[in-house]
């Protein structure tokens, strides 16, 4: 309950803040139709000071596999200072000086794709720094799969889920850093060790199952 | 579906010719185009820029269809290192219905991993070479095998043009093909996707119509030219699969026959055929002329050289 | 037995022994008119019954072994390559040169050829068997034989090739044995089949050429399904049908030479005169048909490539190996073929017809086995697989024989007068 409550007043702030923000950009600027606007705004509005590094989750839980890995609590904060945000929030432009700032999270994207529309605006507020809203949860299932079938108001139908976000993410890094093996994160449960057949071939009897008759 | 018509219309065919012989009557021969398919029903993309080669896909294929146990764990990273004969790479077998197998292309810095199962083809060479009428595509996509009626001619182990049927063998007594299903008794059939891709964590499967898998894979394609090579595997290969593939390298260092063409096996069988109605409408009637011109040569020379057996039979 | 017969003794040829009081009972058929210590002597003293004895002494215990333990036990139980030696050698080779018993059945009866008739039962004899038993290596081939049926009825492919095989094969063997009832009336006794028969002949004949061309050219049409893997210069989609009726033509033809052959050579007490004296002109006749159909084939192998413009492959080892074919199994016989009528060398074309039939089995263990999967690796089969097929083969040359011995197919049956005055 205090950590929710905690959670809950960071994000009231920091609504709080981006909605002062974009007034004020708003209000500075004479608003360019397109909305658009950036480096200029940054420059005119005044500084910041709440670091994006007191907004962000500590630690972010991932347990959609629970039945065969248990539950990773991912070090959120250790990787946004290890490494930045903008590694794995693809949308955002990366400070090096580490001042990033919520404004900056929704403000810019790195992504040329997407910033062929997205450039300087992301849809709603800092809600859309969570994976989760625009990589489904759910990517597979009958809902999501009916819905960008039919839909035909949705742009983007070819998003990638959650997990594959995730992992793709990950991987690139993990690999090259050596740690990519599953189970370098994931403590496998024993569901896990049974779907891998992790004593497979141990009573020795040799077969040929995998093999042709060579 | 256009394809079912097609191959009612081939056995329409030989019955018809079947029965003309019995009504000694020619039916008038049709030539139908065939003129691309509806592509209706279900398809996974397979991204192979994705795939980690974790085999997660192995191991629940595994669980999924009540497979036997493996030979080696699924975590065990050095069966990609296994040869079969001939230095090719794993296959499907009995009791493995998909295998991940990895290649080291030389334009890339690191491996790359193929998952690999029955392509549950549009126009199936399996099923059209089954003469027990053994498979059987389903409206959702998948290529099912019916073991009851199978006599276990292999026929469509000869057909598959990627090698995917296998045969068990060790059995004695009721030997089956065993391929993968697509899940579809189990999944499938529920609008749910396959097992594999279900399990994959990195979304290098990628489920949904096939019409829009297909979108995805050329969407994908133009939006990173830069990683993929403009080729979507299965897209028209051999009458087109419901499985597709993308690649960041040249399809055929990995492992994909790049000449089987565009043509569904069937139609290489077409010509042949065509000709049966044609022989057993028409060659009657000829080699009954044959006999009267032979005989009438006969009753002419008043045939004198008979042999004995001639005369003994009569 | 040439010792016997030496000694005076006849074999059975007749309903009565020489009296022609007597019946001879059936036991006295079985043991072609001798004692059963004779008999068992005779046989003892054949060696081909003792390289048999030995056949069989390996090759049955494999065979039992095949149906207990699963064709796993027996062969490679490659997924690549479905087919091993049973279907390559027992149905692709087998088949084609049975294709005589059609082939003569249509000269005799329906062109009315009648000079061919002392061979004509020796070539339905060869077509029924050959047929019956390239259905006995399917049968072990197949994985679940005890559903052999289940194609005619209960479940129909109607559009697979292999399914108007099935059924052909099927009925064509129902129309051979029908055509060889005559012999074994005769043989038998029975007065009735032959009459029946005798009025159906034209029928069969007619059905046995449509069965055949379309079953000899769906066996080729069987490899169209593979196009990816036979190799290109044997695989040919709008021809390939064609060159397996083609080649089955000389192949049928070719068989009844060298059979005949080897009946003279080892059978002579058998063979009656009608057979012995005309068996040379009959092979010039046969070799001439031989002549034809190899040119034919000649002649459409190489447009069957010019078709497909695959002169590139001609190239490459695989181009050495698919042109010593075809100088082995067609351009050769077709010279010495050529060569031995003109100058009227029954001997050569005996030989030639040997040729021939090697030819034939390299090109249907080309296209099924060797150049099949040509991109991935040579199956090299396993030992047991290849004695089972030998021992098939074995069993195919001992049932010939036992029927060569017994029923009138090389001889006149004497008697028949004598059973039309009794009827
Ligand atoms: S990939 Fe092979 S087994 Fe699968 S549907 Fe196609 S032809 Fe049949
Ligand atoms: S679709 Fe199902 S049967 Fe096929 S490979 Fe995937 S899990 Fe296995
Ligand atoms: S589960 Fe996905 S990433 Fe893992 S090996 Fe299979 S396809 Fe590749």
């Amino acid at each position: 309950m205090k950590a929710f409550l905690k959670w809950f007043f960071t994000y009231i702030t920091a609504f709080f803040f981006i909605f002062y923000f974009f007034q004020s950009a708003s209000g500075l600027e004479s608003t360019p139709p397109e909305g658009l606007k950036v480096d200029q705004s940054q420059e005119d509005a005044p500084a910041p000071k709440v670091h994006i590094h007191d907004l962000m989750p500590q630690v972010v839980v991932l347990d959609s596999m629970a039945n065969l890995y248990e539950a990773v609590e991912f070090d959120h904060e250790m990787h946004a200072v290890e490494v930045g945000c903008a590694k794995c929030h693809h949308h955002i432009v990366e400070h090096t000086d580490q001042t990033c700032t919520i404004h900056n999270v929704v403000d810019q994207t790195n992504d040329p794709f997407c910033a062929r529309c997205h450039k300087g605006w992301f849809p709603g507020s800092l809600d859309k720094a969570k994976c989760k809203d625009c990589h489904s949860p759910d990517r597979f299932t009958a809902d999501y799969l009916n819905k960008i079938e039919k839909d035909k108001d949705i742009y983007h139908r070819d998003n990638i889920g959650l997990m594959g976000a995730y992992h793709n993410q990950c991987m690139r890094c993990h690999v090259e850093e050596g740690i990519g093996g599953c189970q370098d994160c994931h403590v496998r449960t024993e569901t896990g060790d049974k779907e891998f057949r992790a004593d497979a071939g141990a009573s020795g009897a040799t077969k040929k199952s995998s093999e042709d008759g060579h | 579906m256009k394809s079912l018509n097609r191959r009612n219309f081939l056995k329409s065919g030989l019955a018809g010719g079947a029965l003309a012989t019995f009504l000694g009557r020619e039916k008038p021969a049709q030539a139908r185009e065939f003129s691309g398919y509806t592509n209706k029903g279900t398809g996974v993309l397979v991204d192979l820029s994705r795939c980690v080669g974790c085999r997660s896909c192995e191991a629940a294929c595994n669980r999924e269809q009540n497979l036997p146990e493996p030979d080696v764990p699924f975590d065990d990273f050095s069966i990609f290192d296994t040869e079969r004969h001939g230095g090719l790479k794993r296959r499907t077998s009995e009791g493995v219905f998909t295998v991940v197998n990895r290649y080291n292309p030389e334009e890339l810095d690191h491996p790359l991993f193929r998952k690999f199962q029955c392509n549950h083809c549009e126009e199936p060479a399996c099923l059209t070479s089954c003469f027990v009428n053994a498979y059987t595509k389903t409206p959702e996509g998948a290529v099912m095998y019916n073991p009851k009626v199978c006599v276990g001619c292999r026929n469509c182990m000869i057909a598959c043009p990627f090698y995917v049927p296998a045969y068990s063998y060790s059995k004695p007594l009721n030997p089956i093909v065993e391929k993968c299903i697509m899940c579809y008794p189990t999944r499938l059939k529920f609008g749910k996707p396959p097992a594999c891709v279900e399990a994959c964590p990195t979304e290098a499967l990628t489920f949904g119509s096939r019409v829009n898998v297909l979108k995805f894979a050329k969407e994908r394609i133009r939006q990173h030219p830069e990683i993929f090579v403009d080729h979507v595997y299965g897209e028209k290969e051999v009458g087109g699969t419901a499985w597709l593939y993308i690649s960041p390298v040249d399809f055929k260092k990995i492992g994909f026959d790049m000449n089987l063409g565009h043509q569904p096996i069937i139609n290489y069988v077409k010509s042949f055929l065509a000709t049966v109605p044609m022989v057993l409408t028409i060659w009657p009637a000829l080699f009954a002329g044959f006999y009267r011109l032979a005989n009438r040569k006969d009753g002419l020379k008043k045939d004198n050289n008979e042999g004995a057996r001639e005369e003994s039979q009569s | 037995m040439k010792r016997y017969t030496a000694k005076g003794k006849i074999p059975v040829a007749s309903l009565t022994n020489e009296d022609g009081k007597t019946r001879y009972t059936l036991v006295n058929k079985l043991l072609l008119g001798l004692s059963i210590r004779e008999y068992i002597i005779q046989a003892l003293r054949n060696p081909m019954n003792w390289l048999l004895g030995a056949i069989f002494a390996i090759g049955i215990p494999m065979l039992i072994g095949r149906f207990i333990n699963g064709l796993g036990s027996v062969t490679h139980a490659s997924y690549d390559y479905p087919w091993g030696l049973f279907l390559g050698v027992g149905l692709f080779v087998m088949v084609p040169m049975s294709a005589s018993g059609f082939m003569l059945g249509t000269t005799v009866e329906l062109f009315g050829r009648k000079d061919f008739k002392p061979i004509e039962r020796l070539a339905l004899l060869n077509g029924l068997l050959g047929y019956f038993f390239a259905v006995v290596y399917l049968l072990v081939d197949l994985g679940q034989p005890w559903r052999l049926v289940y194609p005619m009825i209960v479940s129909f492919g109607p559009a697979a090739v292999l399914f108007l095989v099935a059924w052909h094969v099927a009925t064509y063997l129902s129309v051979q044995i029908v055509e060889l009832v005559p012999s074994l009336s005769e043989w038998m006794g029975w007065k009735k089949p032959q009459v029946v028969i005798k009025g159906m002949i034209l029928g069969l004949t007619v059905a046995g050429i449509i069965l055949s061309t379309l079953h000899q050219g769906a066996l080729g049409a069987l490899f169209n399904y593979a196009p990816g893997k036979v190799h290109p210069l044997w695989y040919s989609a709008p021809f390939l049908w064609f060159h397996f009726l083609c080649s089955s033509i000389f192949a049928g033809l070719s068989m009844v030479i060298v059979v005949s052959t080897i009946c003279k050579k080892t059978m002579a007490w058998r063979c009656d005169a009608n057979f012995l004296d005309n068996l040379d002109e009959i092979t010039f006749g046969l070799a001439k048909g031989c002549v034809m159909a190899l040119s034919t084939y000649l002649i459409i192998k190489i447009i069957a490539i010019a078709h497909d413009s695959d002169w590139y492959y001609l190239l490459t080892g695989w181009g050495a190996w698919f042109l010593f074919e075809l100088l082995i199994g067609t351009i050769i016989p077709l010279v010495l073929f050529t060569f031995g009528i003109k100058n009227r060398m029954a001997g050569l074309v005996r030989f030639t017809a040997l040729i021939a039939l090697f030819g034939i089995a390299l090109n249907r263990l080309n296209t099924s086995l060797i150049t099949f999967n040509w991109k991935l690796y040579q199956e090299i089969p396993h030992i047991k697989e290849v004695m089972i097929t030998i021992t098939l083969y074995a069993i195919f040359i001992a049932t010939y024989r036992f029927i060569l011995y017994r029923l009138p197919i090389l001889y006149t049956w004497q008697s028949s007068e004598k059973v039309k005055e009794e009827a």
